[in-house]
């Protein structure tokens, strides 16, 4: 008898916007080789974006997939990830990810597909409906021009309250680069611009109700498997620092905390909160309804930070229901954008902002600012293609970019130098920016994993003390091999192996997937020895192995699950190979950004250090030999794809020159 | 525990005075069943979906024996549908098949999916619209509190599900 498969769907939803073409073709060979998600994503880039395509051409393919989790009682899950070439990535606008909440993945699968590719342009506003398998394209001349809350809820009018919705707003519909494709109320593929590839294609949105089911392999085992987890993971005390959900909690405007996501409803975070009827402060005649968390707080500012500026709660709350309608991203806007505008006032730079001054603590500046950003008016122009362009085009700034953007185009994010909200300290973000390095965005999307569990647990973020800096270092070593990891004081030692490690649980997590603030599971306060298991004794860092394989049926170990993430980590590294001659030269750009003095100190080194160039050169060669990449040129080897089964993949890349048989370790690069 | 015995004594005293045919089910004063809490609820579904999986093998929030509705864009107002274990279950009064009957070992009205015939009566009649008739079985399906260990329960991350009456 074959075995039972389950987990995935089945099927790819292709669409064809310049034909109207739409087909179906099987998708759980996807799933065997490259999970779900963002590794489907990779494959159709590889294998259907040629080099010199660029984001707005027909030709890009944008590629919304879930994963063989998504749906699933899998606890904190129900996520799915946007996969396409980038309008904000800078200097390159090469293809990247996003992955986004809510309820849309988990539809999607019940639809029946894994995942919904798009290629070509309508020339007329479209949108996609999906209900089971009947699907069409239709006329969204309608909703052209609406924002993602009015086109929400008008296809929720024709379709029914079921139905799930990806959206985009009008700064999708005019490209801009910082344009996001939403759904809810609070949730989005914010980073990359995604709404602009929309936009261009003239996809206002996909509309999806699905009433069908995903078969599970092990149905029985699997249960146990995820109830083994949610015990682990809801049970009190997750993190110090999120932890309480306060019953006393200011009830105003009907605040509940809420899911962000089908399935997500995690203590470690515990940022989503729901209100109704919020009287706006721009729009005084107005009320607001909605989800903010995460970064949309901050647009009400954060006291006592650097985001200090202050519009008030309803101020903040109307902003972000505003920004969220047009469509725009909440992290460029807070992290990036606006602070980096006040600065430019600030210094001079800009003597004013269209004729006003630019003032944070006035809740209309902003309205007017998204409005300039949205309909390209002013010097909203030149804001629409990202700050980082801006700076270029309005020729202000420029030389305070580094200080608020990383890398890529992308605004800090657990740097320690750009974000400085997130408290980490040296020599934490050397393992962040070797992410950075390597990544094609701002990598903390999916890779909170270290940088966020260490520094949440830490002495300095927790209220409470945390758990010690010894035993951070002794549970890490259950997880990276060594304590020196994840040690204070370990300076450069050991830092390329956690950032390999959590390169792949970033790629599991966008593929499976599952939500990037609660796995990997690695700290706890609920064992003796503070490393995370469940009460059955699965450790934390297994738990997405374990789903997985029980849900799938795919019989193969854990190793073999990294290896499938590791095959999906050099498959996008191909793509950028290819496409964009990826190589050590570009990973090396960040370098600079990070060798600022960091903005918060390590008690145990007593000053803010910057990063040693020679030093972190080892490191980089660290982490090349660790992936079993050239050294020299930071690309796979012919025989490490040959390996990870991606040797079609090799062969293209040696026809045309880019990667090398084998590698050679230099003396001085000798791990 | 007055209460119960006050009741369970009012259920007898009703049953003394009806004819005697109407008096075959057993008289029921304590059921266990699981109550949900609008106030906690946080819409994430993790009960409809592990209930689905519990009783049909796959993640099928449409065929699973709780649901949570919620509006997303307009009040985020939650709902849910579930069952009662009602002491007086009308899905069992209604069934011509006498294929709902209480079960003394779980505590709950459980569907005889041999006698069922799918005739939707016991749908009909239900008050909080908590049984269906599975599309894929083709057989009325309810909670049956997972014959013990109660997923939904278990599951629930904020727990805006309890069970009532253990």
């Amino acid at each position: 008898m074959a075995k039972k498969t389950g987990g995935w769907a089945g099927k790819l939803l292709r669409v064809d916007l310049s034909t109207g073409k739409i087909w179906t073709e099987p998708s759980v060979e996807y799933g065997r080789q490259y999970i779900g998600g963002r590794g489907i994503g990779a494959r159709i880039a590889w294998d259907e974006i040629p080099a010199g395509v660029k984001p707005f051409d027909p030709e890009n393919r944008l590629i919304v997939s879930a994963g063989p989790l998504t749906g699933t009682s899998a606890p904190n899950s129900g996520r799915a990830t946007v996969c396409t070439l980038s309008p904000q990535a800078y200097p390159c606008e090469w293809f990247s990810y996003s992955s986004i909440g809510n309820y849309w993945g988990p539809t999607l699968k019940y639809a029946g597909y894994d995942a919904i590719v798009v290629q070509g342009a309508s020339d007329r506003p479209v949108y996609l409906w999906v209900e089971n398998d009947k699907t069409r394209l239709r006329d969204a001349r309608e909703l052209w021009g609406k924002g993602t809350f009015e086109t929400q809820e008008r296809l929720a009018a024709e379709h029914g309250p079921d139905v799930r919705t990806l959206a985009i707003g009008q700064a999708g519909e005019n490209c801009n680069r910082i344009a996001i494709i939403a759904t809810g109320t609070a949730s989005a593929a914010g980073q990359g611009g995604f709404g602009a590839v929309m936009g261009a294609k003239r996809l206002k949105a996909i509309a999806v109700r699905g009433t069908g089911g995903i078969p599970i392999a092990d149905p029985e085992a699997f249960s146990e498997c995820t109830r083994q987890i949610a015990k682990e993971m809801h049970a009190p005390s997750g993190c110090p620092k999120w932890s309480t959900l306060d019953p006393d909690l200011k009830r105003e405007f009907g605040q509940r905390f809420v899911a962000c996501s089908q399935g997500c409803v995690n203590p470690i975070c515990r940022l989503s909160r729901y209100y109704i009827n919020v009287p706006g402060v721009v729009y005084p005649n107005r009320k607001y309804t909605g989800m903010v968390v995460c970064e949309s707080s901050l647009l009400g500012g954060a006291p006592g930070t650097y985001y200090d500026w202050n519009v008030g709660f309803e101020g903040g709350f109307e902003l972000a229901q505003i920004s969220q309608d047009y469509g725009i991203n909440h992290w460029e806007l807070g992290l990036g954008m606006a602070p980096w505008l006040r600065k430019c006032y600030r210094e001079g730079l800009l003597k004013d902002f269209d004729g006003a001054a630019v003032d944070l603590n006035s809740a209309h500046w902003w309205d007017s600012l998204f409005r300039k950003i949205v309909f390209r008016q002013g010097s909203g122009a030149a804001l629409a293609e990202g700050c980082v362009r801006a700076a270029r085009i309005l020729g202000v700034g420029e030389e305070l970019i580094p200080e608020f953007f990383t890398a890529w185009g992308f605004a800090g994010h657990w740097d320690g130098h750009g974000d400085k909200i997130n408290i980490i300290v040296f020599p934490y973000w050397l393992v962040t920016a070797l992410q950075w390095a390597m990544g094609t965005r701002d990598p903390m999307a999916s890779g909170h994993g270290y940088a966020q569990n260490i520094m949440n647990w830490s002495p300095m973020f927790s209220p409470d003390g945390g758990l010690g800096w010894e035993t951070i270092a002794d549970v890490a070593a259950n997880v990276y091999g060594t304590r020196q990891a994840a040690h204070p004081t370990s300076g450069y030692e050991a830092k390329a192996i956690p950032a390999v490690w959590h390169g792949h649980r970033s790629i599991i997590k966008d593929s499976v997937t599952v939500d990037d603030q609660a796995y990997p599971r690695i700290y706890s306060n609920k064992t003796a020895d503070h490393f995370a298991r469940a009460e059955n004794g699965m450790p934390g860092p297994s738990f997405e192995y374990h789903m997985f394989r029980l849900a799938t049926g795919m019989e193969i170990s854990e190793v073999e699950f990294e290896g499938m993430a590791e095959r999906v980590f050099n498959l996008e590294r191909a793509v950028q190979i290819r496409n964009w001659d990826r190589s050590r030269a570009v990973d090396e750009m960040v370098i600079p950004h990070f060798s600022a003095i960091e903005n918060w100190v390590n008690p145990y080194i007593g000053k803010g250090v910057g990063l040693d160039r020679d030093k972190f050169s080892k490191l980089m060669d660290e982490y090349y030999v660790l992936r079993g990449w050239d050294v020299a040129t930071g690309r796979p080897t012919v025989a490490k794809l040959k390996e990870l089964g991606l040797a079609d993949v090799a062969e293209e890349l040696t026809k045309r020159g880019l990667i090398k048989e084998t590698f050679e370790v230099s003396e001085t690069s000798k791990v | 525990m007055r209460t119960e015995e006050a009741l369970a004594g009012f259920c007898q005293s009703i049953a003394r005075s009806l004819p005697e045919e109407t008096v075959t089910k057993p008289v029921v004063a304590n059921p266990v069943h699981i109550d949900w809490d609008k106030a906690k609820c946080s819409n994430c579904i993790s009960c409809v979906v592990v209930c689905a999986e519990r009783h049909t093998g796959t993640s099928a929030p449409s065929r699973a024996h709780i649901r949570i509705n919620v509006d997303l864009l307009t009040d985020n107002n939650v709902t849910a549908q579930y069952c009662r274990q009602c002491a007086d279950a009308p899905c069992a009064e209604a069934c011509p098949a006498e294929a709902i009957a209480f079960d003394e070992t779980v505590r709950a009205w459980l569907v005889d999916e041999e006698k069922c015939m799918a005739c939707a009566a016991c749908v009909d009649a239900c008050p909080y619209e908590a049984i269906v008739v599975d599309p894929v079985t083709n057989t009325a399906a309810k909670c049956d509190l997972c014959g013990g260990a109660v997923r939904c329960v278990e599951i629930c991350p904020t727990k805006a599900l309890v069970l009532v009456g253990v």
